[in-house]
């Protein structure tokens, strides 16, 4: 029974984690459906915030895979 | 428990609903659309594996059971399909921002990208898939 408790309790306390990258998902999902219905190439602009953004990205996964 | 399952299904949906996005919509007759959107879709991916790496490594002193750790062997597979899929997705953009105008080379680009971006892709949902689980 303890088992089950210390293992609920992990997973309740990732929860604010799992919703936050879905977040995160849903706001890069969002510029790139607003690039692609763009009637134009893409911009400097918008290149410049994708690389941004996986500069980023990369680097917090990278971080994370990292032995402590 | 329902929490978790609502929790672990809209990130699993949305991670997979973007990835369905980012392949239907590869366009080669727009290239630099085709190529932002595969920079996104790894970008997406490194998401939902930086939820994964931040989990506790299985074996570890103190880790929970599978689902709730991460196994370091595919760690160590997904840096490399990270890294990979970053120098071509960079190689892809690259492509359509200078050689725009030289169709075969973007093409080529671009289908090498989505190559190291579908592997990077595929290796981060079977590790997801069974934290779902």
């Amino acid at each position: 029974m303890n088992l089950v408790l210390a293992l609920v309790t992990a997973i309740v306390a990732k929860l604010p984690e799992w919703v936050a990258a879905g977040m995160e998902v849903k706001d890069i999902i969002d510029r790139t459906q607003a690039v692609i219905d763009a009637e134009k190439v893409v911009g400097d602009a918008e290149w410049e915030a994708l690389d941004a953004s996986v500069k980023k990205h990369k680097a917090e996964f990278e971080e994370a895979a990292r032995d402590t | 428990m329902k929490y978790l399952a609502l929790a672990a299904a809209a990130l699993s949906l949305t991670g997979c609903s973007y990835f369905q996005t980012a392949t239907s919509t590869v366009d080669m007759q727009a290239p630099s659309k085709a190529a932002y959107t595969l920079k996104a879709s790894y970008d997406a991916t490194l998401v939902v594996a930086t939820q994964y790496a931040r989990q506790p490594r299985c074996g570890a002193p103190g880790a929970p059971i599978a689902p709730l750790c991460s196994d370091r062997a595919l760690l160590n597979n997904m840096l490399v399909w990270s890294d990979a899929a970053n120098k071509a997705t960079q190689g892809a953009e690259d492509a359509v921002r200078t050689f725009g105008n030289n169709p075969s080379l973007v093409r080529v680009a671009i289908e090498g990208a989505q190559r190291s971006v579908d592997v990077f892709r595929q290796v981060t949902e079977t590790v997801t898939k069974k934290k779902v689980q």
